[in-house]
């Protein structure tokens, strides 16, 4: 008698156990499961509209005709050239967002990496930068271009410590 | 003796139990705070994230006065023109108008780290208005510079990016 109200006990206590057990590893895959990037951050919005924005030394027909960086986006993705540099519209372009970027960065300290991508929408990108490793948290925006009837994504990433 | 030992039984039962709830009761507690320092956090980040949008809202209104931006279907660009006669002390006239501490505009790409204060040899730095308070917090965003450049018989339009720093008086 005593034997079998000791097992009920014993089956009582662990059911206990496993059921926590079980609510415990449910909130913690719900709270680690990354949260969807929240929208646009209006701060690399404008960082991105203004980089769109910078005139470059590439031109692809004639000079003064430089193209801005969103201008070469579309020369890139059209394989031009940059007529007067004699380069390639892509080379230069990868060239100047770095030198870009980093220039823009190097003022904000919390800032400590940042990622853009360029592609076709839905497509693999064509011109992948990064720098440093994200730590903290992560703001994103991206820009669409319209080059013919193509849509041209660009996006870029920053990572600020907390 | 037996009605005694039977006690002693019933109480070491009430006891367990007892110690049991009373556990149970810690553990809940404990995983309660931990998810509420969870979503706190969460909560803490986006209180932080909202406070920064509006405060690079605030500075819309600076960078699209008639007086500083390129036009009226450009969004947070400045007329390079305009800020250098904002710079030479024009904005003074505005300083009832202007309900900051300070405003600069500074070239960040093809130019040096240290300030050169326009108008100067390769200046970077436009210092608009600064009402000499000392006591203030600044809130900045990137911004493009752009001004119209002549070559040969053509003109074309020149952007940098920069970056629009407005002070706000702190009250005491």
């Amino acid at each position: 008698m005593n034997n079998k109200s000791g097992q009920h006990e014993m089956v009582g206590f662990v059911l206990i156990v496993v059921i926590v057990v079980i609510a415990m590893m449910v909130f913690l895959v719900i709270s680690t499961r990354n949260a969807p990037e929240s929208s646009d951050s209006l701060e690399v919005s404008h960082i991105l509209n203004a980089l769109m924005e910078q005139t470059t030394s590439c031109a692809i027909v004639y000079e003064p005709d430089y193209d801005n960086i969103a201008d070469l986006f579309k020369s890139c993705h059209k394989n031009n050239q940059c007529t007067n540099l004699n380069r390639n519209s892509c080379d230069y372009l990868q060239e100047v967002l770095i030198e870009v970027l980093d220039k823009a960065f190097e003022t904000e300290n919390e800032i400590n990496s940042y990622s853009l991508n360029f592609s076709e929408v839905e497509r693999t990108p064509k011109i992948e930068i990064s720098k440093g490793v994200c730590k903290g948290e992560g703001s994103s925006a991206q820009q669409l271009i319209s080059s013919e009837n193509t849509q041209l994504l660009v996006r870029l990433r920053l990572c600020k410590d907390i | 003796m037996g009605l005694e030992r039977l006690n002693k039984k019933g109480q070491m039962k009430i006891q367990q139990m007892a110690f049991m709830i009373v556990a149970v009761f810690i553990f809940f507690i404990l995983a309660g705070i931990f998810l509420l320092r969870i979503s706190f956090a969460g909560l803490y980040e986006d209180v932080d994230r909202l406070e920064r949008e509006q405060a690079i809202k605030s500075l819309e209104v600076i960078a699209d006065m008639q007086e500083l931006n390129c036009g009226s279907s450009e969004y947070f660009c400045l007329d390079e023109d305009k800020l250098r006669i904002m710079s030479e002390g024009f904005s003074m006239e505005y300083e009832d108008f202007w309900s900051v501490a300070s405003i600069e505009v500074r070239k960040i790409y093809n130019t040096t780290r240290e300030d050169i204060e326009c108008p100067d040899i390769n200046c970077n730095y436009y210092n608009l208005y600064d009402s000499g308070q000392r006591n203030k917090e600044t809130e900045s965003t990137f911004v493009s510079i752009c001004k119209r450049v002549r070559s040969g018989d053509l003109r074309y339009n020149q952007c940098e990016i920069g970056k629009l720093t407005v002070g706000r008086f702190i009250n005491e």
